[in-house]
């Protein structure tokens, strides 16, 4: 049986904006080499993801 | 780095027992490099393979990280795995150190006189002191005797840092190998796939046995900086959804198994507990039936995202989005970074609408690098530049791709390729079935006919009268060339232990083939 698409809601409606809101566009700008600089250029995972979450300012 | 995080809970951790436990992001840090020092203290060097056979405890989950530091590869075992499945691992891999419990240890040590890479055996136990024996090596020994600082090893990204094994469904299980780099793939998908935001309170059920477990267990959410509910038990259905109430989850990722066993428990179960906190809900393991994420929808407000993806991929690669309309049955659509296409034979990219065999554009950060010490077993899974990935799917107009069976599991009955899925899926919306798998049996005249085996829920007997109502209503919705010609009823029906039906088992027992490895069977 065809079971009917689930629709969503406008992404700025609501209360927790997705952070993939525009596929199309994010898609066609979306590239690896940037999104590892969010990680701050940190290569090790398990390391690095305990140690980005431990260190404080000082 | 926020002080915030720092003592922010990475963990809530609830053992079998009822127990609860909060762990920082600081405790998992100090714990890590702990174990890290123990490793470096036990000669343990950058690549050596070292693996963790223990139930959802805290520790474990400080080995893992601990193991990356030193640069060691890290290979994590499902605590049900029995003795011969364990050795079988350990033996491929080189193992040369082991942490477990004495419980589980009790259950593989014959094994160690066949493991000769196998230097150390560490024990370990939540909530009391294990202790060293011959032969045997006290975690809480190594651990006091431990600094809480560490120097971290320096890795690069084509460095190898997991070994998790396939299931196996063909032939015996192999070690897929990914690398440093794949921890861009688990950031990117926890935060565009399973949409993590710093205050969600996240679940994934999946244990770090498997690759969801560590991928989406472990680092997905720590590299988001999330909360996660950590529950050693197993399903429940009562009190699964009690633990989403006390823990607040709004971000749920589970499997087909479990949500298809949620529905079998019935709607009243969910009505009994406060679930809203829950905003997102995904699942993974195999493809998830429509009726269950229009269930979903029903029953919990909020509908299923499924998602696709392999051990070998290591992490998300088609998905359904939080802000995307979602097809039911329906895998979704490529990842971000990710290329995916519906081929032929000669790996030529087919057009929408038509069915192929589901590849990838080789590149992406958590792609496996190797299959450990089977090379060309590794070679095998490309064709023209695309990793073929074993399945059939198709795409349609809009870009979304639809899963059609393992190309093991394609079905050709009288010249016709039927998927198992989408048989198995018009089975499940009887409400008399909680479970279908469907094989090709070999048949003289249409080289194969469609047999379907099916597990009833509660309330309902096997009959005759059933049977031919099952078949007739399958013919009424996919055609007589379509529907299975045969039924049977089993109790349950074999699944491996991350949950996926067993149709090769099925298969072979159905025609008295030898059942090959079944090392991953889930024991009732």
């Amino acid at each position: 049986m065809a079971y009917e698409t689930i629709a969503k809601p406008d992404a700025a409606s609501l209360a927790v904006r997705p952070n993939l809101a525009d596929y199309e566009a994010q898609r066609a700008t979306f590239s690896w080499p940037a999104l590892a600089q969010e990680l701050d250029g940190l290569l090790r995972q398990a390391q690095d993801s305990a140690l980005r979450q431990a260190q404080d300012e000082a | 780095m926020k002080t915030a995080r720092r003592d922010k809970a990475a963990i809530l951790w609830e053992g079998k027992g009822g127990e609860r436990e909060s762990l920082s992001f600081a405790d998992v840090a100090r714990l890590s490099n702990k174990w890290a020092n123990c490793l470096r203290a036990l000669g343990v060097q950058k690549g050596d393979r070292v693996f963790v056979f223990l139930d959802r405890i805290p520790e474990l989950y400080a080995a893992v990280f601990g193991t990356l530091k030193v640069g060691a590869v890290i290979g994590p075992l499902f605590s049900a795995f029995g003795p011969d499945a364990v050795r079988d691992r350990l033996a491929d891999a080189g193992a040369v150190l082991l942490l477990t419990s004495p419980d589980l240890w009790r259950r593989v040590e014959a094994a160690r006189a066949d493991l000769p890479d196998l230097r150390h055996v560490v024990h370990v136990q939540h909530g009391r002191r294990s202790a060293a024996s011959a032969g045997i090596l006290s975690w809480d020994e190594l651990m006091d005797a431990a600094a809480e600082e560490a120097e971290i090893e320096p890795t690069g990204l084509e460095d190898p840092a997991i070994i998790h094994y396939t299931s196996g469904t063909t032939g015996k299980p192999k070690g897929a190998i990914h690398v440093h780099q794949a921890v861009w793939g688990h950031y990117a998908t926890g935060k565009y796939v399973l949409d993590l935001h710093p205050d969600d309170v996240y679940w994934c059920t999946a244990d770090p046995g498997w690759v969801t477990g560590t991928s989406y267990g472990m680092f997905a959410p720590f590299t988001n900086g999330v909360t996660s509910v950590i529950y050693e038990g197993g399903f429940a259905a009562g009190k699964w959804y009690e633990l989403v109430q006390r823990y607040k989850v709004s971000v749920w990722y589970t499997a087909p198994t479990a949500i298809r066993l949620l529905m079998k428990a019935g709607d009243a179960i969910p009505k009994r507990y406060d679930l809203s906190s829950l905003r997102y809900t995904l699942s993974v393991g195999e493809p998830l039936n429509p009726e269950a994420v229009v269930w979903s929808e029903a029953a919990l407000g909020l509908p299923f995202h499924d998602n696709w993806w392999q051990t070998e991929t290591g992490s998300i690669m088609i998905a359904n989005y939080a802000a995307l309309p979602v097809k039911p049955g329906s895998m979704g659509r490529p990842m971000l970074g990710i290329e995916a296409a519906i081929i032929d034979a000669a790996g030529e990219e087919l057009p929408p609408g038509e069915e192929g065999d589901l590849a990838l554009r080789p590149g992406w950060p958590s792609m496996f690098r190797t299959y450990w010490r089977n090379e060309a077993m590794y070679e095998s899974r490309f064709r023209n530049g695309w990793y073929v990935t074993g399945d059939r799917a198709r795409r349609d107009a809009e870009g979304y791709f639809w899963f059609i069976g393992r190309v093991d599991d394609v079905i050709n009955t009288a010249g016709h390729l039927v998927g198992p899925f989408e048989v198995e899926s018009a089975l499940l919306e009887h409400p008399a079935v909680a479970e279908a798998a469907v094989i090709g049996k070999p048949d003289p005249v249409a080289m194969e006919i469609v047999k379907a085996f099916v597990a009833l829920k509660d309330g309902h007997e096997p009959s005759e009268a059933l049977r031919r109502q099952l078949i007739g209503f399958a013919r009424e919705k996919l055609g007589s060339g379509v529907a299975p010609r045969e039924i049977d009823f089993l109790p349950s029906l074999p699944k491996t232990r991350s949950g996926k039906i067993m149709r090769r088992l099925l298969k072979a027992r159905e025609l008295g083939l030898p059942e090959g490895d079944i090392s991953t069977l889930e024991e009732d």
